[in-house]
């Protein structure tokens, strides 16, 4: 049926439109999904005859229909579902419709767009690699249908071939070629993804735990900070409403700011109400400084440890938290810088308000356990303490599975099922320090993260997330992790450790390698992939401008008159030239003689004669033959072609000799092209008279 | 020395009548010091060419008419016991001479032809164990009949090569063939224009006749495009390719030039290739002769 088709390229294009579907499931709405598999079981059919290919009038219709209903189904998710969707279909479509080579060409051309799009989402080594797998297997196809002749291993080699050409080149273009970062700019996606969310309630980061997706990377300068002390933070909760914690009006107006790009800069003693006796303050020292490689979160976090400052394309928070200037669509590198302390302020009567805010009512036997605490005379603090030492002298246990807690939340946690993670002990000691007028507040972010093998760097993935609880003290936010009461593990080892049953952790994730972290030949190369991913995301990923740009500048050192433009000019110049080089190859062109250049002179003067030289003829009878036709002096036609005979067959002539010789032939080349000039004039006189 | 070929050449011309072109290319053949095989119907006029060729030149010569019934010994010689000496006497052949004038060579068996043909290589004969040196200079001219192949044993390829050249007479022109009624050109008239020591001489110059590398090119083009191209069933050889060198050069000289142009190849090619190209069973493909066809397709010029 399909000539044009081998079955092998067949297989092929069904293998790849596979691949390709299975890349971008993660983009697709199920809907494509299964559009995308009923395509392939169609395709399929007519592969073994049992079907027919759609008639085109169908296929537009069908083309329409589609279209419609693709844009109504991801029209909340942006432009670039859209766009993705779109292309998704057109590809399919293609794939069911293919009938000619042109078919084919078109095909595969838009799973080249389909394969640069799914790197726009996954910009990790392992998905590069299977993006480089597509595009050959898309390559494949091309070459199955031009190379028909050749067999299976001889279009092998040719493709290994062109594509180990194409290396250097590639490296080059991505060295060299400058990026156009404001061209184009990439449409922001909706998609919720994983990652931390501005609202809290106990069960959600049990969600994250699930999750051993990477989160962030993180190189320092200086010494590692231990594990207790990377307390990663990411935003503040300070609204309860007796179940969720989230941020108050205040904070949400903060985060609006940010989205515009205008958001407060709390730099230096920015905030007002500095009070009158503050202290001599030690200046803020710089103590670290790291680097973190953020994966995509299309949200604006960024997180950071105690204390950092605001540098460009970054915004500080009134809670000491991070915000990125554009939304982080793209794994992305910061660095950061760690400073030992904030300048100090004094809370706003409106901040105090808010982060004393609790619901009215609710959780009586909370209430009645403080009340009975506060009657033994202890103060705040001490309750507060008493709290943690019942968190830890009791039966607490740390799970990521609890028990549901009902109504009263709090009572439910603390007398009943006490058994939960971070959000449970952090919510509790909230409740409990609010109620007894200690401002305080949530904030949650990631704890830990896990240093590779050669202690370079450091992994955070999402199941380090974590919520902890800073309690206003001393006129100065203090951090206190009831966690640590519970679980002092999860501080310092991790949340593997920290779980009292360990099989909770990445449960129903079996195929996850970082489940089976006691392996450890798995370990080992879990910790091999996630170095050469670090070394990936730090060399490729954010190869930019700036860093093309300064390393040019560092080549170019030594060159001081040579500057970027001049070098790029250099380039292309080269390029050009070697190209022009490679195509004309004059170093294989042989120098054409003095003699002959005068005979082809004489010649093309002669064609207009209408007399043109055959193949096997020599120039002594082509001249001969010529001296038939109207020229003044025929004799001249014999001896040049004389002469030329000498020059060119005689070997004992010398260079002197040669040089007469070939001047006298000149001589008579001339005259001869006047004489055919003067009767080729003569000829039209008398055609135009005639 | 170049009168003398003038001479020479009119003479052969005032012998036969016409025929330009085939004399030269006779002469060009001996001065190259090659044999020559004339092909022609029955009295157009070959033998006439050979004998007074022969005698032009000053060389002595014996003319052989080839029968069937042939042997090798009636051509190179016999040893005869003598009763009186007690030994055998070798008795030279006819062979022993410096034109030997070989008439309707394929009417002979292939055993005579083969003991011809030793001699014309090697320039020897060897009989009984001896070897006899034949004189200096020698040429073979022998004489064949297309037509009537009754009781003929066609040369095979690896003898034809062994002829420089092969040349055709044709008939003669009218103006020609009037002529040649008119005035009966007595063969007896012919007188020697040189002697055997100045055609070595002659033959000496034209070994010196230069040949860049150029034509060099050009003529292995030529040799090579028969040897890979699909229409050519028999290639040129390396002594074919030496031939038509040698065959040029005598053309250079008799042109009065000490370097060879293409032009003499093209001018002594046809006679030098086509009968090998053709071989034994060659037919003549459309109108053009396998040699021209071959010229054609070669650009002097280009490399």
């Amino acid at each position: 049926m399909l000539e044009f088709l081998t079955r092998q390229s067949l297989s092929l294009i069904l293998l790849s439109y596979a691949l390709i579907m299975v890349l971008l499931t993660d983009q697709l709405h199920s809907v494509m999904i299964v559009f995308g598999i009923l395509c392939a079981l169609w395709r399929v059919a007519v592969f073994t005859g049992r079907v027919a290919l759609l008639n085109k009038l169908m296929t537009n219709i069908f083309t329409l229909i589609c279209s419609a209903l693709v844009i109504t189904l991801v029209y909340q998710q942006g432009m670039l579902s859209i766009l993705v969707h779109l292309v998704v279909l057109g590809f399919s479509l293609k794939f069911l419709e293919l009938k000619s080579v042109r078919d084919v060409h078109f095909f595969v051309n838009t799973g080249f767009v389909l394969v640069a799009l799914f790197l726009v989402f996954n910009q990790s080594m392992l998905m590069a690699g299977i993006a480089m797998v597509s595009t050959l297997l898309l390559l494949t196809i091309l070459l199955s249908l031009h190379g028909k002749a050749l067999a299976n291993y001889q279009q092998f080699k040719l493709l290994s071939k062109m594509v180990l050409l194409s290396v250097p080149l590639a490296v080059v273009l991505f060295i060299v070629l400058p990026r156009l970062p404001s061209m184009w700019k990439m449409p922001l996606q909706n998609k919720a993804t994983t990652g931390l969310s501005d609202s809290v309630s106990p069960g959600s980061i049990a969600e994250l735990s699930q999750s051993s997706e990477l989160a962030f990377r993180s190189s320092f300068d200086g010494k590692i900070p231990a594990a207790a002390m990377r307390y990663w933070r990411v935003l503040t909760l300070d609204q309860f409403d007796g179940k969720t914690w989230t941020q108050s009006s205040q904070l949400k107006y903060q985060e609006e700011q940010v989205k515009i790009g205008k958001g407060p800069i709390f730099n230096r003693g920015s905030l007002q109400y500095q009070s009158a006796s503050t202290r001599k303050q030690s200046v803020p020292t710089k103590e670290n400084s790291y680097q973190i490689i953020i994966e995509p979160h299309y949200k604006h976090y960024l997180p950071s440890l105690d204390f950092a400052k605001a540098t460009a394309g970054r915004i500080l928070l009134s809670d000491y938290s991070l915000r990125t200037l554009k939304p982080v669509f793209k794994r992305q590198a910061f660095s950061i810088d760690q400073f030992n302390q904030v300048e100090r302020s004094l809370l706003s009567p409106q901040s105090l308000k808010q982060f004393l805010q609790l619901p009215s009512g609710g959780n009586p036997k909370t209430k009645a356990w403080i009340a009975t605490q506060q009657a033994s005379g202890l103060d705040s603090y001490s309750i507060l303490e008493q709290l943690l030492a019942k968190f830890n002298q009791e039966n607490f246990r740390y799970t990521l599975q609890p028990a549901l807690l009902g109504e009263q939340q709090i009572d439910d946690f603390l007398f009943t099922s006490q058994a939960g993670f971070c959000v449970h002990y952090a919510s509790t000691y909230l409740y409990v320090a609010r109620a007894l007028n200690v401002p305080a507040r949530m904030v949650t972010g990631y704890l830990g993260g896990e240093l590779d093998s050669d202690s370079e760097f450091l992994s955070v993935r999402q199941y380090d997330a974590h919520a902890w609880v800073e309690i206003w003290k001393n006129q100065q936010w203090q951090r206190v992790d009831p966690t640590a009461y519970v679980a002092p593990e999860r501080v310092e080892q991790g949340i593997m450790q920290g779980l009292d049953d360990q099989s909770e952790f990445l449960s129903g994730q079996y195929l996850s390698i970082h489940r089976w972290q006691a392996n450890p030949f798995l370990n080992q190369l879990r910790n091999a992939f996630a170095k050469a991913d670090y070394l990936w995301a730090v060399w490729v990923i954010n190869y930019d401008n700036e860093k093309q740009f300064k390393l040019l500048q560092n080549l170019l050192k030594g060159l001081p008159w040579l500057n970027l433009s001049i070098l790029i000019l250099l380039l292309l110049l080269s390029a050009a030239s070697s190209l022009i080089l490679w195509v004309f190859k004059p170093w294989q062109t042989e120098k054409v003689p003095t003699e002959d250049r005068l005979f082809n002179k004489l010649y093309q003067k002669s064609t207009q004669q209408h007399l043109a030289r055959e193949k096997g003829q020599t120039i002594a009878d082509y001249c001969q033959a010529l001296s038939q036709f109207k020229i003044e002096e025929p004799q001249l036609l014999i001896d040049f072609a004389k002469l030329y005979n000498q020059i060119k067959f005689k070997p004992s002539l010398s260079a002197t000799q040669r040089k007469t010789l070939l001047a006298e032939l000149a001589e008579l080349q001339k005259k001869i092209n006047r004489q055919f000039r003067k009767s080729l004039d003569f000829h039209k006189n008398r055609n135009g008279s005639e | 020395m170049h009168n003398k070929i003038a001479k020479i050449l009119k003479q052969l011309n005032a012998v036969l009548l016409g025929k330009e072109q085939q004399t030269k290319l006779a002469l060009v053949c001996l001065l190259a010091d090659g044999h020559l095989l004339i092909e022609d119907l029955p009295g157009m006029g070959k033998t006439t060419l050979a004998g007074a060729l022969a005698k032009t030149l000053g060389l002595d010569y014996q003319r052989v008419q080839f029968t069937s019934d042939m042997l090798p010994a009636d051509i190179l010689g016999v040893s005869i016991f003598d009763k009186q000496l007690q030994q055998f006497n070798f008795h030279q052949g006819p062979v022993f001479t410096q034109v030997l004038l070989a008439d309707e060579i394929n009417r002979a068996s292939p055993k005579t032809q083969s003991a011809l043909l030793e001699a014309m290589e090697e320039r020897k004969v060897s009989i009984d164990k001896l070897s006899y040196s034949l004189g200096q200079p020698f040429f073979v001219i022998a004489t064949q009949n297309p037509q009537d192949q009754a009781g003929t044993f066609p040369l095979p390829e690896s003898q034809l090569d062994r002829f420089m050249m092969r040349i055709e007479l044709g008939f003669p022109n009218k103006d020609a063939e009037l002529a040649m009624l008119k005035e009966q050109t007595a063969a007896t008239s012919i007188n020697a224009v040189i002697d055997s020591q100045q055609l070595q001489t002659m033959q000496a110059a034209v070994k010196r006749v230069q040949a860049s590398d150029v034509l060099l090119n050009y003529l292995i083009r030529l040799v090579n495009e028969s040897r890979y191209a699909a229409e050519y069933t028999n290639a040129l050889s390396p002594r074919c390719s030496k031939s038509l060198l040698n065959a040029a050069k005598a053309m250079a000289f008799i042109e009065q030039r000490d370097y060879v142009v293409p032009e003499d190849i093209q001018a002594v090619f046809a006679a030098v290739t086509d009968h090998r190209l053709n071989g034994v069973h060659g037919v003549r493909q459309g109108s053009q002769a396998l040699s021209q066809t071959l010229l054609n397709s070669i650009d002097p010029l280009q490399p």
